[in-house]
């Protein structure tokens, strides 16, 4: 006799398996229709009032980009698109190191040491509690609004979060993986910097990956407040001018970094620890 | 409590243990919770000690603690002489579950072993003969092949080989091993058990082997021991309280087995199919067959047994070491 296997839906339901094409078509639908929104409405408002600055038109924000990424500035001969990138990444770049290296440092003395635990741990649930906005005036009236405020800044709202992931991948290595190891001879040297170290660091760049969006905002807000350059500083100054064909290039410009920080960070991992994301499949 | 000072409780790789309780607190009540009762073992170097007993008997439990990653318990547990000391490598352990280091090939799992052993200008300038002898172990657990794989890309039999492999090129003098064939298919399983009574015949270490096949305990061992919580003594069924006593395991049977590596084929053989089925279905292993304290079958010459006042009002069974003072009057 001959059966018929029964069709798995393409869409809709949980049985649903969209193919690939589908899949992609289906992600870019949501794109197209904004997209096609803006240019529907960007185009109407530019008929009835040329002035238009809300909602400028393609051409408006591809010449104002021109102006901002490509003519340096009069007074420092900087183009500011490029200054301002450069400024923001640095600070970007310092929190995320100084962050990585407090969490590892001190999520696997938390986790390995109970002494340690006991004296630092009641002081890092109440910090991660704090919402970083909080500090910042805190923070401009102590350390200044020089650099380093802003690079502290963004340490303060991840690296606490960062510590206590790190802290809690340790807790569950520890145990029984510990006393295994010293069955085999390790000493605890051996243990932190054999065993566990290389387990941890792929999960220290996962967690950071995950961190990058508290990252951004928390150096927009600080860009924000008190700056005299950067992205989150640019994007607030020209609002004041309702700039929006700056606004945009500049927001869509932080979504391509965010994502090219991901994709890194991504390829690094896969690279330099292959068995990592696998392992946690089974 | 005191203690009698015992001949021969100084020697390397020997286990000595009396009084043994340990207790959790139930997750429930928050009373604690008798897991091992009054446990007492004496394992001399070189046996191969079998131990079976229902699921959650304390196996695990006695296994963690003369490896000394639980020092919750009360009572004395001895090991080379000394009270059971940190984790270190006198005491190998195959572990129940969680074997490998997932970040290491299976050739780098094996050869962390020998690296931390051996100190850095050793590891330098031998490094052909360790790689060389991790590879023997990897080859007599049939896994040469997978040498470069990472464990994610092993089944869990693979693993657990291993995991093993690993332990045992350290060449501890006590290993301890928890189930560790229990996720091997039978003709694996075989091959894995005569590699481990080879490595046993010439490394004649002391061997902790939990398992829950009742042949394979009697067909590797040279004693079996069976830990239960099911057996009777003179307390009776109730607490002060009135609640039903809840007893923690004891050693309820200790025999020697014969102790030389069989040929697989003796399995097939009526005495050997006798022993697994006269233990499979003697007390023990049944909440409802049970045995008094005073009638445990505890032949082993090395076994002994301390009952207090309550568990034995007879006092009978309470000549404190009753084996073991008839040995060292008959040994002097
Ligand atoms: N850390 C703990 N806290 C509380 N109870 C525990 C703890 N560890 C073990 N137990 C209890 O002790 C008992 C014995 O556990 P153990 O793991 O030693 O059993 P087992 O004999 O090895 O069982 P299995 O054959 O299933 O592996 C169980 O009832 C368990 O609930
Ligand atoms: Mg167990």
């Amino acid at each position: 006799m001959e059966t018929k296997k029964i069709r798995i839906p393409l869409f809709f339901g949980m049985h649903a398996e969209p193919g690939q094409l589908l899949s992609i078509c289906a992600g870019a639908l949501p794109f197209i229709i904004l997209i096609a929104g803006y240019l529907y409405l960007s185009h109407e408002r530019n008929l009835s009032n040329p002035d238009e600055k809300l909602m400028p038109t393609p051409a408006k924000i591809v010449t104002a980009f021109n102006q901002v990424a490509f003519k340096a500035d009069v007074k420092t001969g900087d183009t500011i698109f490029w200054h301002d990138t450069g400024v923001s990444l640095r600070r970007l770049g310092y929190a995320a190191i100084i962050s990585s290296v407090l969490a590892l440092w001190f999520g696997m003395n938390l986790a390995l040491f109970k002494g340690m635990n006991a004296l630092c741990m009641p002081l890092l649930r109440f910090s991660s509690l704090v919402p970083p906005p909080i500090l910042l005036p805190v923070l401009f009236l102590t350390v200044g609004v020089e650099e380093a405020s802003k690079v502290v800044i963004i340490v303060i709202s991840i690296a606490p979060a960062m510590t206590l992931a790190v802290y809690g991948t340790v807790s569950k290595m520890a145990g029984e993986q510990i006393t295994r190891s010293f069955t085999l001879g390790a000493t605890q040297l051996d243990v932190i910097y054999r065993i566990l170290l290389p387990q941890v660091l792929p999960r220290l760049i996962e967690i950071l990956r995950t961190s990058l969006g508290m990252a951004w905002y928390s150096l927009i807000l600080a860009e924000a407040i008190a700056a005299s350059s950067g992205i989150g500083y640019r994007i607030y100054l020209v609002r004041r001018f309702t700039q929006m064909d700056v606004i945009i290039p500049y927001a869509l410009w932080v979504v391509v970094l965010g994502y090219a920080m991901n994709y890194i960070l991504g390829l690094i991992l896969d690279k330099c620890y292959p068995w990592y994301s696998k392992q946690k499949e089974n | 409590m005191e203690t009698i000072a015992l001949p021969g409780i100084h020697t390397p790789n020997q286990l000595y243990i009396e009084n043994l309780y340990r207790r959790f607190p139930d997750p429930k009540t928050g009373l604690p919770q008798t897991v091992l009762e009054n446990v007492d073992l004496r394992v001399n170097p070189g046996e191969f000690v079998s131990i079976i007993g229902p699921s959650g008997c304390g196996k695990s439990t006695l296994l963690r603690i003369c490896l000394g990653a639980d020092l919750g318990y009360e009572g004395n547990v001895i090991i080379n002489g000394k009270p059971v000391q940190f984790p270190d490598s006198t005491r190998g352990l195959v572990p129940q579950k969680y074997g490998v280091y997932p970040h290491l090939t299976v050739l780098k799992n094996v050869l962390i072993g020998l690296e931390l052993k051996y100190p850095i200008w050793y590891r330098m300038t031998h490094k052909k003969e360790l790689r060389a002898q991790a590879m023997e172990y990897l080859n007599d657990v049939q896994l040469a092949e997978h040498a470069d794989k990472y464990p994610y890309q092993l089944s869990g039999g693979q693993q657990q080989r291993v995991s093993i492999a690993q332990t045992l090129v350290t060449g501890p003098g006590m290993v301890f091993m928890d189930e560790p064939f229990g996720a091997l298919d039978q003709s694996t399983r075989e091959r894995v058990q005569v590699f481990m009574l080879q490595l046993w015949e010439k490394h004649k270490m002391t061997v902790f082997f939990v398992t829950h096949d009742i042949g394979e305990a009697v067909y590797l061992g040279t004693r079996l021991i069976l830990l239960s919580q099911y057996y009777v003594d003179d307390r009776g069924d109730v607490d002060e309280k009135g609640n039903p006593l809840r007893r923690g395991a004891k050693i309820i049977t200790d025999i020697p087995l014969t102790g030389t590596a069989l040929p697989t084929k003796v399995k097939g053989e009526k005495s050997f199919i006798e022993i697994v089925r006269s233990i499979a279905e003697g007390p023990g292993f049944k909440p409802d067959h049970r045995e008094h304290v005073r009638d445990f079958n505890l032949a082993h010459s090395n076994s002994f047994q301390t009952l207090t006042a309550l568990e034995d009002k007879t006092g009978n069974g309470n000549g404190r070491l009753k084996k073991m003072e008839e040995q060292m009057i008959r040994g002097g």
